[in-house]
Formats: structure tokens, sequence, C-alpha cells
């Protein structure tokens, strides 16, 4: 898990060892798109993905055949930037070749620029061209993970729990859209993109929650999602752009999720609940980390929706034992969240920790009050919550009814395994 | 033990003639890309001291040509079904040693990759022997 900031690419004058750092190829990847599709426009896109897959090809097949080069990130950019320029050259009779274009393909090697401040600022401006609020929430998501974090479309679409087609679909739209733009509108500084912060804060949160809500979460792929959005949010935060409560708190947030990631498994992978997790195995550094930014994300007026699921999270991360949890805090938190952000899922929630506060029959009146919406009246957690506070309640039939659907509802092996935990002690009672 | 140079020619299925296009060819993601470096690091490693690092080697994707009587062509990119990706000097003891290091290369182990070994002689290698 990111730590901090990790270096972005050593553009030491010594020659480069032949170890290279973890996910070296698709973060080089991502910055290559950053750097190219702000120099040749964002509408050319896929030229630039296909000009950073061709130049890191090369890199894997010629660094280890000779003497590597002193600095690699301008290796890189230099031949992917030929490769776009003979694309745009070839594809002259389709596209009007801009002078410019021109210009920058007779530059000699030594006016081609790679200069790590700007690089950064590169990825911050295309992390801000795919959040782009003409673009579907799911698509942005695609888009960054594409170009961002260099994955694939196969690869994306294993972490998405989606078709290969789909994300190729998605992937296309997308691109589509950037390419509708005027060129003359097309390489936005990242300063007038600023405006897009919300959608951009969104779509890292969405990329986080992919990652650590999964069922799944014994998978070293799902647990990726989750550093690359903790990675691109420390590069946010750091930027004048970037620089905004909300972002803090949305960072906090995903240190103090990610501070469980481990304690969330038993020995067979299996998913532990709050109450049955091993707090000594909670990661202390990454709390730290998450209640640093969270006193950061304190300063000034606003407060996001990212505040109340931090504060909640650090109540969590706090408490030293389940029994011991600042209950009242909690649901308050979760109050405060369901007026920001209004939805029958906070409800759930709030019920939940109503329930540990006041007793499962408040939690119970709480979700009684509300009506369960059709988009959620397949979702296992609805009733696996009705089924344990009705156990809890003892009413031991409703529990049984509802923790047997939650069982048919369950869309993984580790949710399903937990749930028939539940249910054997129901019977057992019964 | 006296030993041999050889040349490594590394070819690997061309890339794709057009940006964009749908590539039949290898098409590693970054994250393969990765791992084939990793294979290659633990190469070298393996063969260290038999593997001759050269300065220089085959600018990528440029500034090539194929001459004939005929035409002068724009490189061996658009017709050839694979082309010649960089090469490498090897000091080896016999050339089965050599094909076996090169049998190890993860080249061999990408689709259309492959090494062709050639031994290398210098003119002493022509020369008579004297004496006897």
């Amino acid at each position: 898990m990111s730590r901090g900031t990790s270096p972005e690419h050593g553009g030491a004058t010594t020659p480069a060892p032949l170890e290279l750092p973890e996910h070296y190829f698709r973060h080089e990847f991502g910055r290559l798109v950053s750097v190219l599709s702000r120099r040749y426009g964002s509408h050319r896109i896929q030229l630039c993905e296909d000009a950073a897959q061709a130049a890191l090809l090369r890199a894997v097949q010629l660094w280890p055949a000779s003497a590597q080069p002193n600095d690699r990130g301008a290796w890189l950019y230099r031949v992917a930037s030929n490769h776009l320029l003979d694309a745009l050259r070839r594809d002259r009779r389709n596209e009007p070749y801009p002078a410019e274009l021109e210009l920058a393909a007779e530059a000699s090697p030594a006016d081609e620029v790679y200069l790590e401040s700007e690089v950064k600022d590169d990825v911050l401006r295309l992390l801000f061209v795919c959040a782009d609020p003409a673009l579907a929430p799911e698509s942005q998501l695609v888009l960054a993970l594409k170009t961002l974090c260099g994955f694939s479309t196969a690869e994306i679409a294993l972490r998405l729990f989606q078709s290969e087609e789909a994300v190729h679909k998605r992937l296309q739209r997308a691109r589509a859209k950037l390419a509708e733009q005027p060129p003359d509108l097309d390489t936005p500084r990242l300063e007038q993109l600023a405006d897009r912060l919300p959608s951009v804060l969104h779509a890292l949160y969405l990329l986080f929650n992919e990652g650590y809500s999964s069922g799944q979460p014994d998978q070293p792929i799902r647990r990726e999602l989750c550093e690359e959005s903790i990675r691109l949010a420390l590069l946010l935060i750091t930027h004048p752009v970037g620089s905004a409560p909300e972002a803090d708190a949305l960072l906090a947030l995903m240190y103090l999720h990610a501070a469980r990631f481990d304690a969330r498994l038993d020995v067979a992978g299996g998913l532990l609940t709050l109450e049955e997790q091993d707090r000594s195995r909670w990661d202390g550094e990454l709390i730290q980390l998450g209640v640093h930014y969270l006193q950061r994300a304190a300063r000034g007026e606003s407060f996001s929706r990212y505040h109340a699921e931090a504060s909640i999270a650090a109540e969590h991360c706090l408490a030293p034992s389940y029994v011991q949890t600042r209950w009242e805090e909690i649901t308050r938190s979760y109050e405060l969240l369901d007026r920001i952000s209004p939805s029958p899922l906070n409800t759930l929630n709030r019920a939940i920790a109503l329930a540990e506060w006041q007793g499962a029959s408040a939690g119970l009146t709480l979700l009684a009050a509300i009506e369960r919406p059709k988009w959620l009246s397949a979702y296992y957690l609805w009733d696996a919550t009705l089924g344990e506070l009705h156990r809890r309640n003892g009413d031991l039939s409703h529990a049984t009814t509802h923790l047997s659907r939650a069982l048919e509802l369950a869309p993984t092996h580790a949710e399903r395994a937990l749930l028939e935990r539940r249910l054997k002690a129901c019977r057992k009672s019964s | 033990m006296s030993t041999t140079k050889f040349l490594f020619l590394y070819r690997t299925l061309p890339e794709a003639p057009q940006a964009g296009m749908a590539l039949g060819t290898f098409q590693p993601s970054p994250q393969q890309m990765q791992e084939m470096w990793a294979q290659w690091s633990a190469w070298k490693a393996k063969f260290k001291g038999a593997i001759l690092e050269n300065e220089e080697n085959m600018k990528p994707g440029g500034g090539a040509a194929v001459c004939k009587a005929s035409a002068v062509s724009d490189g061996p990119y658009i017709e050839s079904k694979e082309i010649l990706g960089g090469y490498t000097f090897i000091q080896a003891d016999s050339l089965a040693h050599a094909i076996e290091i090169a049998r190890e290369c993860p080249i061999t182990r990408q689709a259309g990759g492959s090494v062709e070994v050639r031994e290398l002689v210098g003119r002493e290698y022509f020369q008579r022997k004297s004496g006897s």
C-alpha cells in the first residue's frame, strides 16, 4: 500500500540498475500518455496510448540487450514521440498535419524536454481530462485505468468484473468523446480544468471502492485499484489544483479503510466482520496517515461526504474494541452523511450503528420507517442486516427468512460463507 | 579453455504498421512487460559474464531503410513478418554453450520472438597452421 510520495522515476545520471520499481511499466505508460496528450492533444489519446505502448515494448526488447539509458524517462519519451510523429505523417492524408507538429518533428533531441515537475502536472491534467463531466462515471473510471494506470482492456475487465468487450466499448466511446472537442480547446491547462475537482474526487472515490468493497478482497489485483487511487490522490493533494479539504478527507478515508485490508480476511480468505477482526492486524501506520489527513481536512468550513465517511472510518480504527466503539458518534456521522448525500444505503449503515448504540429494535425501527427502494431489492446486505438485527432482537423466524434470502443473493463465496455461519448460529439457538 | 564470440540477433514480430490498428501481433500489457523484464533480468544474471553489454543498439522504430537494386524502401517494417529488434555479443565456450544460453533467452517465450545465433571468427581462423 502506498504510504507516501514515491520517487516517480529516477532521472539519474548514473547508469540505471537492471531492477525497476514495482509497476514501473504501468506507471511509465501513464506518464507517457499524460505528457504526449498534453503536447499533441487529448483528441489524439488513442495515438498517445499506442505510442506509449510501442515505446515500452521497445524498451523491454532493447534495454536488456545493451547498456541501459541514463535517463529512462527521456529515452521512452523520445521513442514514443518519434512513434507518434511517424503515425501522424502516415495519416497526413486523413488529418491535416499541423505546422507545429512539423516543427516538433524536426526539433533536435536536445529540445525534447521531459521535466519531472511537468510530468506531474501532465499526469494530473490527464486525470482531470478523464473526469470529464460529459463522460459517465463508469467511463471516466475505465479511461483513467487505461490511460493513467496503464492497465490493458483485459486487465480492467478482470478488475471491474466486466466483460472485455464492455470495457473496450466504454473506452472507445470515451475516446470518441475526447476526439469530438475542437482542437483549439483541446489542450486546456490544468488550471482551466480546476472546477472539475469534485468530479475527479468522485472518480477516485469510485476507483477505491471498486478495489475495497469487493467480495474478493483476497485478490491482490483488487488491492491494486486501491493503491492506484491512493497514488493519484496523493499526487492531487500536493498540487494547488487539488488543495481542498475534500481531497484531504478523501485521502484520509482511503488510508483508514486500507489500514484494515488484511484484517478483513480469515486464513481461508473469507470475509470477517468488523466485530470478528483481529484489531492488532490493523495497520497502525496507515491509521496514523489517515488521521493526519483527516485533521488537515478539518481546516475551513466545508464538510463533505468524504469528511463524514472518513470520520466514521476513524472512529472504527481508533476504537480499542468493537464493544468500546463510540457508536453514538458513528450514528451521528451517518446522519450527517445521509443529509449530505441522501441514500438508503447510508440509512442502512446508520441503522446498524444505531442498533449497536441503542439496541437492535432501534435499528429495526429506523429501517421500518423507510421503504426499501426497488434497485436494492436484490441487495444482499439489506437482508443480511435485517436478519442480523432480528436475530439479536430474538425474532429467529424473521431472522432466518432474511438471512436465507441474503444467502441466495450474496455475490461471492466469502460473503455466502459468512451468512452461512450466521444462519447456522440462528438455527442452533432456535 | 578458449572462448568464442557469438552474435545474438533478436527478432520479434513487427509493430502495427498503422497506429491504432487492431494488432494480431504480440501486444503485452505494461504489467506483462514488467514480467518480461524480470525474466530478462534473471537471464542476464544467470549468464553473467557470457553476455557482453554493447554501448549502442538499434535506434528504436526509425532510421531504417532496405535498399535493393530496384528500390529503396522505408525500413523493413511494412513487409517483413519479423523485424530485427536488437543484438548482443556473447562470449561462450562453444556453439552448444551459446545455444544453451539462447534457448533460455526470454525472447523465445514471446509469440514470434527468436534469437539467431551466429559464431564470429577473426582472420586468424582462416590462417594456415604453421609448423607441427
